[in-house]
């Protein structure tokens, strides 16, 4: 039977991916009309975290590596567009291009190292973690980059070329593009064979490696793909925030806070990492703002709260109740199409 | 650089290594028996820490009220192991460590709203006295820490080798479905590692709270990543190859800081945290709690 409208919808992968990327245009839309700098401000951060999640999800949901220390990859690539681009000119877009490849051989490096004498996933975990924090002091003491300074981005003015606005909305269609990217990408993963192999990974490794799926490879290549991408982010972010510095690009806290968005979301989708953090980063945002000074004690308890309640409550993400709802959604029209083949073939046969 | 630095640097590492044992043996009985990196731990020492300076305030020496901190600790432990990890024990690995994490922020919180965010100091009168002998200078105050430091892992030895709610640990960590079948409540074992472990940090906090300005972010900020290293170091879940590797850690980031300078202390410990990974990953030691 030709592919209808209605079957291409009722896979879960193919609705999701429409979702996602209409509520991107939509944003970019909405965006337009907004005046203020503070809430552009807002929903750029929340792009950009929202592309992170999105990416994060290639290696830690769909491929179930324990990726704790993504926050690595960003810095990396926030640093390297700083120096490249204050120290040496480099063109900032290309300065994104260079961070994805450069973020990239850093996870081929990671994987060469951990990936190996299945090892338990509880030491990637850390030495993910730890290796984010010796970025941080190595960078701290580095004067070179900035030590404990960081990097200024001196030049701002209006230039298209070199990445940089005084208006905060051309910050926002871009964020939004890479986002757009990130989901596309992220979308043709789960539909490929890439995507098979590592569902089959996730599920069970050894099982996998029986298959004769090559298991080191995959999760490899799983590695890159979510590292660089967090790379080339990191890039963009460094021109958006035209300031950088070792604690703020390597902190754990913002790691963790990246991690909010896919995994209370649901880090095997594709909406649950953009919709967690659309919804999260900015709640976490004008609550921080809205408490601030002292109570920002209370903030930290109530953070902290939402982030064990929240997946002691929804394990599998909020995505998770999705889809769901979206299989019985699209069970009914299975079972008209299923009805109405057997009809056909029932009148088929009987025309004989 | 004089030998009486170096043996300086090797005798206070040696010190704080006790003191770094203390919290590492807490996390890898937690790790071994649990099977979940308990990313709170740092938070706990700082409690313990904060408990010490509230005494002292009310009058009450940190060494006396030691022990009893480690077991008010040990029970709100327990009860924080029910509430929100117990739950989530048949959930991703993924899901757990951030129920630490969550666990961590809400901590870090909580202290800063009671004790607030600036340092705090607990000071003895007799806080600089120390022990010469030739240019090496050791204070009281590491001395007896270290000494209670060393009871306290001994007691915990004898109490795992020993009791049978520490044989019970030590066969849970080994394969928790036989030790059920052995009749083993494996739940409340977990409960009860969970409450010694978070204690342990908690005691060490209260032991060096004479040493160190305590804020929120203390543990975080020194302690959790030289614990990370000893655990790996002294292979997850063992006993004693945590408390060897709190020695050498302790050793090696004193040496490290006479080499690198004090800024870089904690580099010293990273950098040996990838060096474990990569050559040692599964640590000096084989096997589980021991």
């Amino acid at each position: 039977m030709q592919n209808t409208n209605k079957s291409f919808f009722a896979d879960w992968t193919n609705w999701q991916v429409v979702v996602a990327m209409g509520f991107v245009v939509a944003c970019g839309v909405g965006g337009s009309f907004v005046e203020s700098d503070y809430l552009l401000q807002v929903m750029v951060l929340a792009a950009i975290y929202a592309a992170i999640g999105t990416a994060w999800s290639i290696a830690g949901g769909l491929s179930g590596l324990l990726l704790l220390g993504y926050i690595s990859f960003f810095g990396a690539g926030a640093y390297l567009d700083g120096l490249l681009f204050t120290r040496l000119g480099v063109n900032p877009w290309l300065c994104i291009v260079l961070s994805f490849f450069s973020a990239a051989a850093l996870a081929w490096l990671i994987s060469l190292v951990t990936l190996r004498f299945g090892l338990a996933e509880d030491y990637f975990a850390m030495f993910t973690v730890a290796l984010s924090q010796v970025f941080k002091y190595i960078l701290l003491n580095w004067d070179y980059a900035g030590g404990a300074t960081g990097i200024y981005l001196t030049v701002v003015k209006d230039d298209f070329w070199i990445l940089s606005f005084i208006d905060r909305k051309p910050y926002l269609y871009i964020a939004l593009l890479i986002l757009a990217a990130v989901i596309m990408t992220t979308y043709a993963v789960q539909k490929s064979r890439m995507g098979y192999y590592l569902a089959a990974v996730r599920e069970n490794d050894q099982a996998a490696e029986a298959l004769g799926i090559n298991v080191r490879k995959v999760k490899t290549q799983a590695m890159m793909l979510s590292g660089g991408m967090a790379g080339s982010i990191g890039a963009f972010y460094t021109q958006f925030a035209t300031f950088i510095d070792p604690k703020q690009v390597f902190s754990l806290a913002t790691n963790f806070e990246m991690l909010l968005g896919p995994v209370l979301g649901g880090r095997l989708s594709i909406i649950g990492p953009v919709f967690g953090a659309s919804f999260l980063k900015p709640t976490q945002d004008f609550l921080r703002g809205w408490m601030g000074g002292e109570a920002d004690a209370v903030y930290l308890i109530l953070y902290g709260a939402v982030l064990a309640i929240g997946i002691l409550l929804l394990p599998k993400g909020a995505a998770h109740y999705v889809q769901i709802w979206h299989r019985r959604r699209y069970a009914k029209q299975a079972q008209a199409r299923a009805a109405d083949n057997t009809e056909t073939i029932a009148i088929v046969g009987a025309s004989k | 650089m004089s030998l009486e630095v170096v043996f300086q640097a090797v005798l206070l590492g040696l010190l704080q290594g006790g003191v770094y044992a203390l919290v590492a043996c807490g996390l890898t009985l937690i790790y071994g028996v649990m099977k979940i990196v308990n990313f709170a731990h740092a938070e706990f020492l700082t409690l313990g820490m904060y408990l010490a300076i509230t005494a002292f305030n009310l009058g009450l020496s940190p060494y006396m009220v030691a022990v009893f901190i480690f077991a008010a600790v040990a029970v709100l432990g327990a009860g924080l192991q029910s509430v929100l990890i117990r739950p989530a024990l048949q959930h991703p690995q993924i899901n757990q460590m951030l129920i630490t994490i969550g666990l961590s922020t809400m901590m870090i919180g909580a202290m800063q709203l009671i004790w607030g965010p600036n340092n705090q100091v607990l000071k003895l009168e007799w806080s600089s006295a120390a022990v010469e002998f030739g240019d090496i200078r050791l204070t009281y105050v590491r001395l007896i820490s270290f000494g209670i430091a060393a009871a306290m892992a001994a007691a915990a030895w004898l109490f795992l080798k020993h009791t049978r709610t520490g044989m019970a640990m030590r066969a849970a960590s080994q394969n928790p479905q036989s030790a059920r079948l052995m009749g083993i409540d494996v739940t409340k074992v977990n409960m009860i590692t969970f409450g010694v472990g978070t204690g342990l940090a908690a005691l060490a906090g209260a032991l060096i709270a004479p040493a160190f300005f305590a804020n929120p972010t203390f543990g975080t900020d020194y302690f959790i990543l030289p614990a990370f290293v000893i655990v790996v170091l002294g292979t997850m879940g063992n006993f004693a190859g945590a408390l060897i590797g709190g020695l050498v850690i302790g050793v090696a980031e004193g040496l490290g800081g006479l080499v690198f300078g004090p800024a870089l202390r904690q580099l010293v410990s990273l950098l040996l945290f990838v060096v474990v990974l990569l050559f040692l990953p599964r640590g000096l030691f084989k096997g589980k709690v021991s």
